[in-house]
């Protein structure tokens, strides 16, 4: 089984990298325009105030609070809620983007060029912003989720708690970023040694 | 400091083309267009061996120390 080159598994990821990336964008697309359209636009359409149940999932629970207890959200929240995904959307298709162009390498057989170096740094940047986003937009969401139930038999707490995990993902990422700069020029070197 | 590589004069002095030399010595045109513009980082003795015994020189006639 070819790993790099034409038809081979890189070339294999890199189409389906590609398709996420458009679906990616679609989506992003989609978000930003129908959250602001119902929250700016749809005067009669939609209701200005939404009484629902609440459903919260987290660590393999699902938890579901009546809309007895619960505030009705108004369309400008329902849409600043939905917008606040954004930034995260944005930097998932970004790092795509950037692991698409290193895998169309990979398929050309030519790794080893300065441009992979940054992408993968890029990409170790973006993997350590999508961290620092996501707490943020967590504790976000957790501080709404505060306001809206309204019963004093259920207390909510928000706490900021980075995924150190990912983090330190991001850091490998950089370090690969430097040993592919350094395999660049390793390669340049061989390319001009006749 | 730098190596200069005097390839054209030599190929001029020796009356031979680039492509004649290129089949003579089984190094492609665009590695030796690499030698003769001076942006090769390093020269293995091989090509350095097969290059003079075409042209019938001393690796001195074909390489120059340049003081910046």
């Amino acid at each position: 089984m070819k790993v790099v080159g034409q038809k081979s598994v890189a070339s294999t990821i890199k189409m389906l990298l590609t398709g996420s990336w458009y679906v990616g964008v679609f989506l992003l697309g989609v978000l930003v325009i129908a959250s602001i359209y119902i929250g700016l636009f749809t005067e009669d359409s939609v209701p200005d105030v939404i009484e629902s149940n609440l459903v919260v999932q987290s660590m393999g629970l699902e938890i579901e609070f009546s809309s007895e207890i619960v505030e009705p959200i108004t369309k400008l929240t329902f849409m600043f809620t939905i917008l606040s995904i954004a930034p995260l959307l944005v930097l998932i298709v970004l790092i795509i983007y950037q692991l698409r162009k290193i895998f169309e390498t990979l398929v050309n057989e030519n790794p080893f060029v300065e441009d992979n170096a940054k992408r993968l740094k890029n990409i170790g940047i973006f993997v350590i912003l999508t961290s620092i986003v996501q707490t943020i937009l967590q504790s976000y969401v957790g501080k709404n989720l505060v306001q809206a139930i309204r019963s004093p038999h259920v207390q909510i707490r928000t706490m900021i708690e980075f995924d150190m995990v990912v983090i330190f993902l991001g850091v490998i990422f950089i370090v690969l970023a430097e040993v592919f700069k350094i395999g660049a020029k390793m390669k340049e070197e061989q390319d001009l040694t006749v | 400091m730098r190596i200069k590589v005097k390839l054209d004069e030599m190929l001029v002095k020796k009356g031979i083309s680039l492509t004649e030399l290129s089949e003579e010595v089984g190094i492609t045109i665009a590695n030796l267009s690499i030698l003769k513009n001076n942006k090769a980082k390093a020269i293995r003795f091989t090509t350095l061996e097969a290059i003079c015994e075409a042209l019938d020189c001393q690796p001195g006639d074909l390489l120059e120390h340049i003081n910046n």
